[in-house]
């Protein structure tokens, strides 16, 4: 009988033979999130177990909760009764047994003496700008997050980013500019560009200049130019040429649409206009090619309206199209 | 005054696991142990102890919410806390972070049963092959691989557990 957990476990220990490691391949490929959760923590070296006093730590709940109830209850019969020796020993023990330090090796500290470290978060369902000590811009879109030093290190720029941004990056050849996201690192190499975070992918858009994207799994790279976009998903890097013209709008205001389906230009539209815009009808078969250029929303809506033969409604601050 | 019988139970079962995660999260040893200490108080006093659906994991929740709290409120002020993002790209399942896995390692090492947790440690601490802990142990190689499949099958459940994996039923032809 099969044991598929007998097989992963000797298969990370390099103890699988080569007939057993068909059977994990198969595995990997319809359990890959179970497979990479299993890998990390089976090859996960930095173990350091520590010992406690299980006893000692007992009587301190014990003797806390008597504290809590007042001194009503009865004297505290330890569950083992020790001699005073021993206790002094315990004490003794468990110090000596203090752990060492644990490797930090998975975490760097940067000690900035000039700088504090800043975070700057756009909420209020607004984009926030900022600027950097070294020139250059960070735009933040709604709800997005960015950790980044008053002052960067002499060789190199490092920043943060949970969520989307676009950045506008000052050349410096000494410093490089990276960029952390949850599962990436972008280097910039003097560019601007917009860079979309999720839980379970990045995208990233290059505007102007050079974008050099690093997998950090298997030495993948990329370089992307203007108009070239990149997927970053769970096994995958992709370029592409930038599909969505509009993928700035968030930014600019401006919307550009050629034979876009209602759907579309409402999904996009609600992206910059704060979701205000609900179309009743899905199926209404419209296409819209038209350019907004940082128009007031009921004008948006206007010329959606007529072009699409539509019917408006406010409800609730809401726009209701039908 | 003595303690309820299944606040004890708990205690028992998960002391040294929940303080190793502490450990693993605030790197202080003693501060750890008042943490964990302390969770099983606040259970105590709130008489929470008994009403849980999944205690263990309740239990993991306090201590790492304990923890966080700890870290964010001493982080030192001219310091920049930096992940280390040299991390296989997109690897994780999506609820499991980074600064989660060493913490969670060392709780999952302390749950092992006694005989597991050796082989265990032998294996992915001392990087000893199955042959050598068999011979070690004075065990079958058999038993060993069944120790470490055992090992990894606590793991799945632990991981399922904490909702850091969707349920997933693996069928094998």
């Amino acid at each position: 009988m099969l044991n598929i957990e007998n097989l992963l476990s000797k298969h990370f220990a390099g103890e699988t033979l080569p007939e057993e490691e068909k059977l994990i391949a198969k595995f990997k490929l319809e359990n890959p999130e179970e497979y990479q959760a299993f890998k990390v923590f089976w090859t996960e070296d930095r173990i350091s177990m520590k010992n406690v006093d299980q006893s000692k730590a007992w009587e301190n709940i014990t003797k806390k909760a008597q504290k809590i109830h007042g001194n009503d209850a009865p004297k505290i019969q330890p569950s083992i009764s020790r001699p005073s020796i021993y206790r002094k020993l315990a004490v003794a023990v468990s110090i000596a047994a203090m752990f060492l330090l644990i490797s930090t090796v998975g975490l760097r500290f940067y000690q900035q003496y000039n700088a504090s470290n800043q975070l700057a978060v756009a909420d209020g369902g607004e984009m926030k700008k900022i600027a950097l000590e070294d020139g250059s811009t960070v735009y933040l879109n709604k709800n997005a997050k960015l950790h980044y030093p008053s002052q960067f290190e002499s060789d190199e720029r490092q920043v943060t980013l949970e969520g989307e941004a676009f950045f506008e990056i000052a050349k410096d050849a000494h410093r490089p500019f990276r960029i952390n996201t949850v599962h990436s690192v972008v280097e910039v190499l003097g560019t601007s560009f917009n860079i979309d975070t999720e839980t379970n992918q990045t995208e990233i858009s290059v505007a102007t200049g050079k974008v050099k994207i690093k997998s950090l799994k298997n030495d993948e790279s990329a370089i992307l130019t203007p108009n070239q976009s990149a997927l970053l998903n769970k096994n995958q890097l992709e370029v592409f040429a930038t599909k969505d013209q509009n993928y700035l709008a968030w930014k600019t205001g401006i919307f550009n649409f050629e034979k876009a389906s209602l759907n579309q230009v409402v999904k996009e539209l609600n992206g910059f206009y704060n979701n205000k815009i609900i179309l009743s009808n899905q199926e209404a078969d419209c296409q819209l090619s038209s350019s907004f250029n940082q128009l007031e929303l009921k004008d948006v809506l206007e010329i959606i309206q007529l072009s699409c033969k539509l019917k408006l409604e406010t409800k609730n601050g809401n726009y209701e199209l039908h | 005054m003595e303690l309820p019988q299944t606040l004890k139970d708990l205690f028992q079962n998960n002391y040294t696991a929940l303080c190793n995660y502490a450990a693993v999260m605030t790197k202080d040893k003693h501060l750890a142990e008042d943490i964990v200490q302390d969770v099983f108080i606040h259970l105590w006093e709130k008489d929470k102890f008994n009403q849980l659906d999944k205690p263990e994991a309740f239990l993991l929740k306090c201590v790492r919410n304990k923890c966080i709290d700890h870290l964010r409120s001493h982080k030192r002020k001219n310091e920049t806390l930096v992940e280390d993002f040299i991390i296989e790209v997109q690897d994780r399942p999506s609820n499991l972070k980074e600064e989660e896995i060493l913490p969670l390692l060392h709780y999952f090492i302390g749950k092992l049963p006694p005989k597991t947790q050796k082989v265990f440690l032998m294996s992915r601490q001392q990087k000893m092959t199955y042959k050598e802990i068999a011979e070690e142990l004075n065990l079958s190689y058999k038993t060993i691989e069944n120790q470490m499949g055992s090992a990894l099958k606590k793991l799945r459940i632990l991981l399922q557990q904490h909702n850091y994996l969707p349920l997933a039923i693996i069928l094998f032809q």
